[in-house]
């Protein structure tokens, strides 16, 4: 899963990125984790 | 820079890129938000300060408000001054927000001369040494930095949340 956002996120695939934070959410990830992820992709 | 600036910075990515990639992670942070705030029970900790505008006698904001919102998905708190901002002003704000970080905006070549007297009315009100300027606009390069008396100068919008990020211990 690590990686994962960074790199939807660089692609620009944003319905696709929105979709996963809320399925990781819905499946206890780490939110600190998940926006350190996306930040990277910036 | 992450991947996003890196693309960018290799002429892969152009500023609408950058400006969708941005608009995903304000999505993606409002998704989070939430969560982030019951972990730790206040709100989510922002990087640092950093006070902006377009310097007296310029207008343009077109580039500042991309630097505006680059900052802010990155984590920063921003102050916006907007456009046209006397040198006084800057030095308002820095008193008002305790920003460490100040970003002097300008495209007109006659802004470089705002630019200096801000930054030297930073100096002489004392706050130099507790803010980093960058200067951003048209044809800035080290000969306006060294001009103006700023830190550093951002060729772009990425440039400037990379140098605001070094400066605050953010990267």
């Amino acid at each position: 899963m690590a990686g994962k956002l960074m790199t939807l996120l660089s692609d620009l695939k944003e319905a696709e990125a929105l979709a996963f934070v809320d399925k990781a959410l819905g499946e206890g990830a780490d939110p600190e984790g998940l926006l350190a992820d996306a930040k990277e992709g910036m | 820079m992450n991947i996003v600036g890196q693309r960018f910075a290799k002429g892969e990515y152009f500023i609408p890129d950058l400006v969708f990639s941005g608009e995903i992670l304000k999505g993606i942070v409002q998704k989070l938000e939430p969560k982030l705030k019951a972990a730790k029970g206040k709100e989510a900790k922002r990087l640092g300060k950093v006070i902006i505008g377009t310097v007296a006698g310029d207008i343009h904001d077109i580039g500042k408000d991309l630097v505006v919102f680059m900052l802010d998905v990155s984590g920063f708190e921003v102050t916006d001054l907007g456009i046209d901002v006397p040198a006084q002003k800057f030095v308002d704000a820095i008193k008002k927000t305790n920003s460490t970080v100040v970003e002097l905006s300008g495209f007109l070549t006659l802004a470089f001369d705002s630019m200096k007297e801000t930054v030297e009315a930073i100096k002489k009100a004392g706050l130099r040494d507790k803010v980093k300027i960058m200067i951003g606009g048209g044809q800035i390069d080290d000969y306006v930095k060294n001009y103006t008396g700023a830190d550093a100068f951002g060729k772009d919008a990425m440039a400037g949340v990379s140098l605001a990020k070094k400066w605050v211990g953010g990267m």
